[in-house]
Protein backbone atom coordinates (compact mmCIF):
# COMPACT_ATOMS: atom_id res chain seq x y z
CA UNK A 1 0.00 0.00 0.00
CA UNK A 2 2.82 2.29 0.99
CA UNK A 3 4.83 1.63 -2.63
CA UNK A 4 1.78 1.95 -4.60
CA UNK A 5 1.08 5.82 -2.65
CA UNK A 6 5.01 6.30 -3.07
CA UNK A 7 4.74 5.22 -6.83
CA UNK A 8 1.07 7.42 -6.97
CA UNK A 9 2.87 10.39 -6.52
CA UNK A 10 5.87 10.05 -8.21
CA UNK A 11 4.31 9.08 -11.30
CA UNK A 12 1.95 12.38 -11.01
CA UNK A 13 4.60 14.91 -11.37
CA UNK A 14 6.50 13.31 -13.98
CA UNK A 15 3.72 11.96 -16.01
CA UNK A 16 3.09 15.03 -18.21
CA UNK A 17 6.87 14.88 -19.02
CA UNK A 18 6.49 11.26 -19.90
CA UNK A 19 3.74 12.21 -22.54
CA UNK A 20 5.79 14.74 -24.12
CA UNK A 21 8.68 12.02 -24.53
CA UNK A 22 6.80 9.87 -26.26
CA UNK A 23 5.16 12.17 -28.91
CA UNK A 24 8.73 13.95 -29.01
CA UNK A 25 9.60 10.38 -31.25
CA UNK A 26 6.87 11.56 -33.31
CA UNK A 27 2.79 12.16 -33.06
CA UNK A 28 0.59 9.25 -31.81
CA UNK A 29 -3.18 9.35 -31.06
CA UNK A 30 -5.06 9.22 -28.53
CA UNK A 31 -5.35 5.53 -27.86
CA UNK A 32 -1.99 4.80 -28.89
CA UNK A 33 -0.71 7.25 -26.19
CA UNK A 34 -2.50 5.56 -23.49
CA UNK A 35 -2.03 2.06 -24.67
CA UNK A 36 1.95 2.54 -24.47
CA UNK A 37 1.30 4.82 -21.02
CA UNK A 38 -0.65 2.37 -19.64
CA UNK A 39 1.73 -0.28 -20.74
CA UNK A 40 4.81 1.58 -18.94
CA UNK A 41 2.31 1.35 -15.44
CA UNK A 42 2.68 4.89 -15.80
CA UNK A 43 -1.61 5.37 -15.82
CA UNK A 44 -4.45 3.04 -14.84
CA UNK A 45 -6.55 3.80 -18.19
CA UNK A 46 -7.35 6.23 -20.66
CA UNK A 47 -9.30 8.20 -18.20
CA UNK A 48 -6.74 10.14 -16.79
CA UNK A 49 -5.08 10.69 -20.19
CA UNK A 50 -7.51 13.33 -21.89
CA UNK A 51 -7.96 15.49 -19.00
CA UNK A 52 -3.90 16.18 -18.83
CA UNK A 53 -4.18 15.94 -22.61
CA UNK A 54 -6.50 19.03 -21.67
CA UNK A 55 -3.94 20.88 -19.96
CA UNK A 56 -1.29 20.53 -21.66
CA UNK A 57 -2.88 21.87 -24.97
CA UNK A 58 -4.30 24.76 -22.57
CA UNK A 59 -0.62 24.96 -22.27
CA UNK A 60 0.71 25.33 -25.51
CA UNK A 61 2.62 22.08 -25.01
CA UNK A 62 1.14 19.80 -27.76
CA UNK A 63 -1.64 20.27 -30.49
CA UNK A 64 -4.28 17.79 -32.06
CA UNK A 65 -4.60 17.63 -35.74
CA UNK A 66 -7.75 15.56 -36.85
CA UNK A 67 -5.94 12.91 -40.15
CA UNK A 68 -9.25 11.97 -42.28
CA UNK A 69 -6.56 10.08 -44.81
CA UNK A 70 -6.83 6.45 -43.27
CA UNK A 71 -9.86 4.30 -43.80
CA UNK A 72 -12.81 4.32 -41.28
CA UNK A 73 -13.01 6.95 -38.85
CA UNK A 74 -10.65 10.15 -38.55
CA UNK A 75 -8.11 9.88 -36.18
CA UNK A 76 -6.85 13.33 -33.22
CA UNK A 77 -2.99 12.60 -33.60
CA UNK A 78 -1.58 14.58 -30.82
CA UNK A 79 2.40 16.46 -31.50
CA UNK A 80 4.54 17.95 -29.76
CA UNK A 81 5.00 21.74 -30.07
CA UNK A 82 8.15 23.87 -29.73
CA UNK A 83 7.54 24.93 -26.38
CA UNK A 84 6.60 21.59 -25.22
CA UNK A 85 10.07 20.46 -26.48
CA UNK A 86 11.26 23.03 -24.49
CA UNK A 87 10.09 22.13 -21.86
CA UNK A 88 11.13 18.29 -22.05
CA UNK A 89 14.89 19.42 -22.71
CA UNK A 90 14.29 21.17 -19.22
CA UNK A 91 12.82 18.61 -17.44
CA UNK A 92 15.78 16.09 -18.80
CA UNK A 93 18.44 18.53 -17.19
CA UNK A 94 16.74 18.62 -13.77
CA UNK A 95 15.63 14.66 -13.93
CA UNK A 96 19.25 14.27 -14.32
CA UNK A 97 20.70 16.43 -11.72
CA UNK A 98 17.78 15.50 -9.04
CA UNK A 99 17.99 12.21 -10.00
CA UNK A 100 21.66 11.78 -9.68
CA UNK A 101 21.07 13.58 -6.54
CA UNK A 102 18.79 11.26 -5.27
CA UNK A 103 20.81 8.04 -6.15
CA UNK A 104 23.64 9.46 -4.24
CA UNK A 105 21.82 10.04 -1.00
CA UNK A 106 20.44 6.51 -1.46
CA UNK A 107 23.74 4.55 -2.16
CA UNK A 108 25.38 6.77 1.24
CA UNK A 109 22.46 5.59 3.25
CA UNK A 110 22.78 1.51 2.31
CA UNK B 1 -27.39 -9.73 -26.27
CA UNK B 2 -28.73 -11.66 -29.09
CA UNK B 3 -26.32 -13.41 -31.98
CA UNK B 4 -28.53 -11.99 -34.96
CA UNK B 5 -28.38 -8.59 -34.64
CA UNK B 6 -28.32 -6.79 -37.69
CA UNK B 7 -25.43 -4.22 -38.69
CA UNK B 8 -27.84 -1.40 -38.61
CA UNK B 9 -29.03 -1.41 -35.34
CA UNK B 10 -25.33 -2.24 -33.69
CA UNK B 11 -24.30 0.80 -35.57
CA UNK B 12 -27.22 2.76 -34.17
CA UNK B 13 -26.27 1.19 -30.74
CA UNK B 14 -22.92 2.56 -30.66
CA UNK B 15 -24.26 5.66 -31.25
CA UNK B 16 -26.21 5.83 -28.53
CA UNK B 17 -23.57 5.40 -25.89
CA UNK B 18 -21.58 7.59 -27.61
CA UNK B 19 -24.10 10.20 -27.99
CA UNK B 20 -25.06 9.75 -24.60
CA UNK B 21 -21.69 9.97 -22.94
CA UNK B 22 -20.89 12.88 -25.39
CA UNK B 23 -24.00 14.53 -24.21
CA UNK B 24 -23.20 13.90 -20.31
CA UNK B 25 -19.91 15.20 -20.65
CA UNK B 26 -20.97 18.05 -22.48
CA UNK B 27 -23.35 19.21 -19.87
CA UNK B 28 -21.18 18.96 -17.07
CA UNK B 29 -17.82 21.39 -18.74
CA UNK B 30 -19.99 24.45 -19.01
CA UNK B 31 -17.87 26.10 -16.92
CA UNK B 32 -14.80 25.61 -19.88
CA UNK B 33 -14.94 27.91 -22.62
CA UNK B 34 -16.24 26.98 -25.42
CA UNK B 35 -12.81 26.27 -27.03
CA UNK B 36 -11.73 23.68 -24.13
CA UNK B 37 -15.32 22.13 -24.24
CA UNK B 38 -15.47 21.32 -27.41
CA UNK B 39 -11.20 20.47 -27.46
CA UNK B 40 -12.45 17.87 -24.97
CA UNK B 41 -15.36 16.53 -26.50
CA UNK B 42 -13.06 16.26 -29.54
CA UNK B 43 -11.47 14.28 -27.60
CA UNK B 44 -13.78 11.96 -26.64
CA UNK B 45 -15.03 11.45 -29.75
CA UNK B 46 -11.58 10.16 -31.46
CA UNK B 47 -11.30 7.78 -28.31
CA UNK B 48 -14.69 6.11 -29.06
CA UNK B 49 -12.98 5.89 -32.84
CA UNK B 50 -9.73 4.90 -31.54
CA UNK B 51 -11.65 1.94 -29.74
CA UNK B 52 -13.91 0.90 -32.12
CA UNK B 53 -11.39 0.85 -34.64
CA UNK B 54 -9.21 -1.93 -32.04
CA UNK B 55 -12.55 -3.84 -31.59
CA UNK B 56 -13.85 -2.95 -28.62
CA UNK B 57 -17.47 -2.07 -28.18
CA UNK B 58 -18.36 1.58 -27.25
CA UNK B 59 -19.57 0.41 -23.69
CA UNK B 60 -15.85 -0.71 -23.58
CA UNK B 61 -15.05 2.55 -24.49
CA UNK B 62 -16.82 4.63 -22.03
CA UNK B 63 -15.94 1.93 -18.82
CA UNK B 64 -12.36 2.90 -19.61
CA UNK B 65 -13.02 7.08 -19.37
CA UNK B 66 -14.82 6.62 -16.25
CA UNK B 67 -17.93 7.49 -16.11
CA UNK B 68 -18.83 11.88 -16.77
CA UNK B 69 -18.82 12.77 -13.48
CA UNK B 70 -15.36 11.37 -12.59
CA UNK B 71 -13.85 12.05 -16.36
CA UNK B 72 -15.32 15.74 -16.22
CA UNK B 73 -13.78 16.33 -12.36
CA UNK B 74 -10.58 15.32 -13.61
CA UNK B 75 -10.75 17.66 -16.79
CA UNK B 76 -12.01 20.46 -14.12
CA UNK B 77 -9.58 19.97 -11.66
CA UNK B 78 -6.55 19.89 -14.55
CA UNK B 79 -7.87 23.12 -16.09
CA UNK B 80 -8.23 24.68 -12.55
CA UNK B 81 -11.94 25.04 -12.16
CA UNK B 82 -12.33 23.06 -9.16
CA UNK B 83 -13.81 24.77 -6.44
CA UNK B 84 -12.54 28.35 -7.03
CA UNK B 85 -15.27 29.64 -8.55
CA UNK B 86 -18.49 28.58 -6.81
CA UNK B 87 -16.57 29.58 -3.96
CA UNK B 88 -16.32 33.62 -5.33
CA UNK B 89 -20.11 33.28 -5.67
CA UNK B 90 -20.83 32.58 -2.36
CA UNK B 91 -18.33 34.85 -0.96
CA UNK B 92 -19.57 37.44 -2.86
CA UNK B 93 -22.83 36.82 -2.16
CA UNK B 94 -21.99 36.26 1.90
CA UNK B 95 -20.41 39.91 1.66
CA UNK B 96 -23.30 41.33 -0.21
CA UNK B 97 -25.49 40.15 2.05
CA UNK B 98 -23.55 41.80 5.06
CA UNK B 99 -23.40 44.96 3.78
CA UNK B 100 -26.88 45.24 2.69
CA UNK B 101 -27.95 44.68 6.20
CA UNK B 102 -25.32 47.04 7.75
CA UNK B 103 -27.60 49.77 5.53
CA UNK B 104 -30.60 48.12 6.71
CA UNK B 105 -29.28 48.76 10.65
CA UNK B 106 -28.90 52.04 9.12
CA UNK B 107 -32.28 52.20 7.95
CA UNK B 108 -34.26 50.88 11.32
CA UNK B 109 -32.29 52.75 13.65
CA UNK B 110 -32.11 56.45 12.11
CA UNK B 111 -34.60 56.85 9.38
CA UNK B 112 -37.28 54.34 9.27
CA UNK B 113 -40.52 56.22 11.52
CA UNK B 114 -41.81 54.17 14.08
CA UNK B 115 -45.57 55.30 14.54
CA UNK B 116 -45.67 53.38 17.82
CA UNK B 117 -43.33 55.72 19.41
CA UNK B 118 -43.55 59.61 20.04
CA UNK B 119 -41.74 62.16 18.49
CA UNK B 120 -39.04 61.81 17.45
CA UNK B 121 -39.87 58.93 16.10
CA UNK B 122 -37.02 56.89 15.21
CA UNK B 123 -35.38 53.97 17.13
CA UNK B 124 -32.62 55.90 17.80
CA UNK B 125 -34.05 58.97 19.33
CA UNK B 126 -36.27 56.80 21.24
CA UNK B 127 -33.81 54.12 22.38
CA UNK B 128 -30.32 55.64 22.20
CA UNK B 129 -27.05 53.79 20.50
CA UNK B 130 -27.81 50.50 22.48
CA UNK B 131 -30.53 49.77 19.33
CA UNK B 132 -28.03 50.48 16.83
CA UNK B 133 -25.84 47.77 17.84
CA UNK B 134 -28.49 45.29 18.45
CA UNK B 135 -30.22 46.14 14.27
CA UNK B 136 -25.95 45.30 13.27
CA UNK B 137 -26.20 41.73 14.68
CA UNK B 138 -27.72 40.43 11.47
CA UNK B 139 -24.49 41.89 9.53
CA UNK B 140 -22.71 40.14 11.67
CA UNK B 141 -24.44 36.93 11.76
CA UNK B 142 -24.54 37.18 7.64
CA UNK B 143 -20.82 37.72 7.43
CA UNK B 144 -19.84 34.42 9.79
CA UNK B 145 -19.64 31.86 7.14
CA UNK B 146 -16.74 33.66 5.65
CA UNK B 147 -14.42 33.32 8.67
CA UNK B 148 -15.50 29.56 8.83
CA UNK B 149 -13.32 26.65 7.67
CA UNK B 150 -13.82 25.43 4.40
CA UNK B 151 -14.96 21.92 5.72
CA UNK B 152 -18.03 23.59 7.79
CA UNK B 153 -18.97 26.51 5.36
CA UNK B 154 -21.98 24.99 3.93
CA UNK B 155 -23.64 24.08 7.02
CA UNK B 156 -22.34 27.37 8.33
CA UNK B 157 -24.12 28.97 5.33
CA UNK B 158 -27.26 27.42 5.74
CA UNK B 159 -27.62 28.00 9.31
CA UNK B 160 -26.94 31.62 8.61
CA UNK B 161 -29.87 31.66 5.77
CA UNK B 162 -32.19 29.91 8.04
CA UNK B 163 -31.51 32.37 10.74
CA UNK B 164 -31.75 36.06 8.96
CA UNK B 165 -35.00 34.12 8.33
CA UNK B 166 -36.11 33.99 11.68
CA UNK B 167 -34.72 37.25 12.28
CA UNK B 168 -36.41 38.75 9.26
CA UNK B 169 -40.00 36.98 10.05
CA UNK B 170 -40.25 37.50 13.86
CA UNK B 171 -38.98 40.83 14.64
CA UNK B 172 -40.63 43.58 14.54
CA UNK B 173 -38.28 45.45 12.16
CA UNK B 174 -37.44 42.09 10.89
CA UNK B 175 -39.14 42.58 7.38
CA UNK B 176 -36.36 45.37 6.71
CA UNK B 177 -33.66 42.10 7.06
CA UNK B 178 -35.56 40.36 4.19
CA UNK B 179 -32.97 41.25 1.60
CA UNK B 180 -30.16 40.05 3.73
CA UNK B 181 -31.95 36.79 4.54
CA UNK B 182 -32.38 36.01 0.77
CA UNK B 183 -28.95 36.69 0.17
CA UNK B 184 -27.77 34.04 2.46
CA UNK B 185 -30.03 31.76 0.37
CA UNK B 186 -28.31 32.92 -2.58
CA UNK B 187 -25.25 32.17 -1.33
CA UNK B 188 -26.08 28.86 -0.40
CA UNK B 189 -27.92 27.86 -3.47
CA UNK B 190 -26.25 29.69 -6.09
CA UNK B 191 -22.82 27.69 -6.24
CA UNK B 192 -25.33 24.62 -6.22
CA UNK B 193 -27.23 25.49 -9.66
CA UNK B 194 -23.87 27.02 -10.96
CA UNK B 195 -21.74 23.79 -9.88
CA UNK B 196 -20.93 22.62 -13.51
CA UNK B 197 -21.37 26.42 -15.18
CA UNK B 198 -23.96 28.26 -16.48
CA UNK B 199 -27.47 27.60 -15.37
CA UNK B 200 -29.47 26.02 -17.21
CA UNK B 201 -32.66 27.73 -19.49
CA UNK B 202 -35.04 27.12 -16.49
CA UNK B 203 -32.92 28.73 -13.85
CA UNK B 204 -32.67 31.79 -16.00
CA UNK B 205 -36.29 32.06 -16.83
CA UNK B 206 -37.10 31.48 -13.32
CA UNK B 207 -34.44 34.17 -12.39
CA UNK B 208 -36.03 36.98 -15.43
CA UNK B 209 -39.78 36.38 -14.23
CA UNK B 210 -39.05 36.98 -10.57
CA UNK B 211 -37.25 39.86 -11.23
CA UNK B 212 -40.65 40.86 -12.81
CA UNK B 213 -42.74 40.09 -10.54
CA UNK B 214 -43.01 43.23 -8.00
CA UNK B 215 -43.43 45.78 -11.24
CA UNK B 216 -46.19 43.08 -12.20
CA UNK B 217 -47.51 43.50 -8.87
CA UNK B 218 -47.40 47.04 -9.20
CA UNK B 219 -48.77 47.32 -12.61
CA UNK B 220 -51.76 44.72 -11.75
CA UNK B 221 -52.17 47.31 -8.38
CA UNK B 222 -52.90 50.45 -10.69
CA UNK B 223 -54.84 48.33 -12.89
CA UNK B 224 -57.62 47.36 -10.64
CA UNK B 225 -57.51 51.06 -8.73
CA UNK B 226 -55.28 50.39 -5.42
CA UNK B 227 -53.06 53.69 -6.90
CA UNK B 228 -52.62 55.95 -9.91
CA UNK B 229 -50.82 54.42 -12.88
CA UNK B 230 -48.08 56.93 -13.61
CA UNK B 231 -45.43 57.24 -16.21
CA UNK B 232 -42.65 56.79 -14.99
CA UNK B 233 -44.25 53.70 -12.96
CA UNK B 234 -44.23 52.17 -16.59
CA UNK B 235 -41.05 53.30 -17.46
CA UNK B 236 -39.61 51.59 -14.65
CA UNK B 237 -42.05 48.06 -15.28
CA UNK B 238 -40.42 48.63 -19.21
CA UNK B 239 -37.27 48.53 -17.72
CA UNK B 240 -36.89 46.00 -15.52
CA UNK B 241 -39.14 43.48 -17.64
CA UNK B 242 -36.18 44.05 -20.42
CA UNK B 243 -33.34 43.38 -17.76
CA UNK B 244 -35.43 40.74 -17.01
CA UNK B 245 -35.51 39.35 -20.34
CA UNK B 246 -31.94 40.08 -21.10
CA UNK B 247 -31.15 37.85 -18.06
CA UNK B 248 -32.67 35.01 -18.94
CA UNK B 249 -30.90 35.07 -22.41
CA UNK B 250 -27.75 35.07 -19.91
CA UNK B 251 -26.31 38.03 -19.95
CA UNK B 252 -24.44 38.88 -17.45
CA UNK B 253 -24.22 42.74 -17.50
CA UNK B 254 -28.19 42.41 -17.32
CA UNK B 255 -27.69 41.10 -14.19
CA UNK B 256 -25.05 43.93 -12.93
CA UNK B 257 -27.66 46.65 -13.91
CA UNK B 258 -30.73 45.42 -11.97
CA UNK B 259 -28.40 44.69 -9.35
CA UNK B 260 -27.26 48.70 -9.31
CA UNK B 261 -31.12 49.39 -9.87
CA UNK B 262 -32.10 47.31 -6.50
CA UNK B 263 -29.20 49.54 -4.72
CA UNK B 264 -31.14 52.48 -5.87
CA UNK B 265 -34.39 51.44 -4.57
CA UNK B 266 -33.15 50.75 -1.19
CA UNK B 267 -31.65 54.07 -1.00
CA UNK B 268 -34.49 55.65 -2.49
CA UNK B 269 -36.92 53.95 0.41
CA UNK B 270 -34.78 54.97 2.90
CA UNK B 271 -34.60 58.27 2.21
CA UNK B 272 -38.03 58.58 1.39
CA UNK B 273 -39.85 56.68 3.42
CA UNK B 274 -43.75 56.85 2.05
CA UNK B 275 -46.46 54.61 2.28
CA UNK B 276 -44.86 51.74 0.02
CA UNK B 277 -41.67 51.36 1.82
CA UNK B 278 -41.52 47.81 2.25
CA UNK B 279 -42.38 47.18 -1.12
CA UNK B 280 -39.71 49.66 -2.36
CA UNK B 281 -37.52 47.93 0.17
CA UNK B 282 -38.02 44.01 -0.84
CA UNK B 283 -38.27 45.13 -4.71
CA UNK B 284 -34.99 46.12 -4.18
CA UNK B 285 -33.60 43.44 -2.46
CA UNK B 286 -34.90 41.07 -4.85
CA UNK B 287 -33.11 43.31 -7.68
CA UNK B 288 -30.29 43.04 -5.57
CA UNK B 289 -29.88 38.93 -5.09
CA UNK B 290 -31.32 38.25 -8.61
CA UNK B 291 -28.69 40.22 -10.29
CA UNK B 292 -25.92 40.01 -8.43
CA UNK B 293 -26.61 36.10 -8.55
CA UNK B 294 -26.80 36.26 -12.46
CA UNK B 295 -24.08 37.97 -12.96
CA UNK B 296 -22.01 35.42 -11.23
CA UNK B 297 -23.13 32.98 -12.40
CA UNK B 298 -22.42 33.78 -16.03
CA UNK B 299 -19.04 35.15 -15.39
CA UNK B 300 -16.67 34.10 -17.81
CA UNK B 301 -14.39 31.57 -16.19
CA UNK B 302 -11.02 32.39 -15.52
CA UNK B 303 -8.86 30.93 -17.96
CA UNK B 304 -5.69 28.56 -15.96
CA UNK B 305 -2.36 30.35 -16.16
CA UNK B 306 0.01 29.69 -18.77
CA UNK B 307 3.23 27.80 -16.94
Amino acid sequence: MTEERIATNLRKGVLEYCVLALLSHGEKYGLELADDLTTRGLIASEGSLYPLLARMRENGLVEPRWDASGTGRPRRYYAITDDGTGQLTTFAQVWASLGAQVDALLEGSR
Amino acid sequence: MTENITMTERTAMNANTEGAYLRDVGKRLRALTPEQRDAVLDDVRAHFADAADAGRTPEQAAESLGDPAQFTERVRTELGHERGQTDRMRRVLQWLATGVAVFSAMFVSFWHPDDSLPMPNTQFEAHGFGIVLLSLVPALIAALPNFASSRARTVFTAAVAIMLSVVSFTFPEGWAFAPTAWLAWAALVVPVIARNGPPAAGWRIAGGVLAVLPMALGVGGALVGSWGLTLESVLYTAVVAALGVLMALGKPWAGIILAVVGVAALVYSALDPGMLTSGVWWAGGLFITLGASQALMHARPRTPGRM
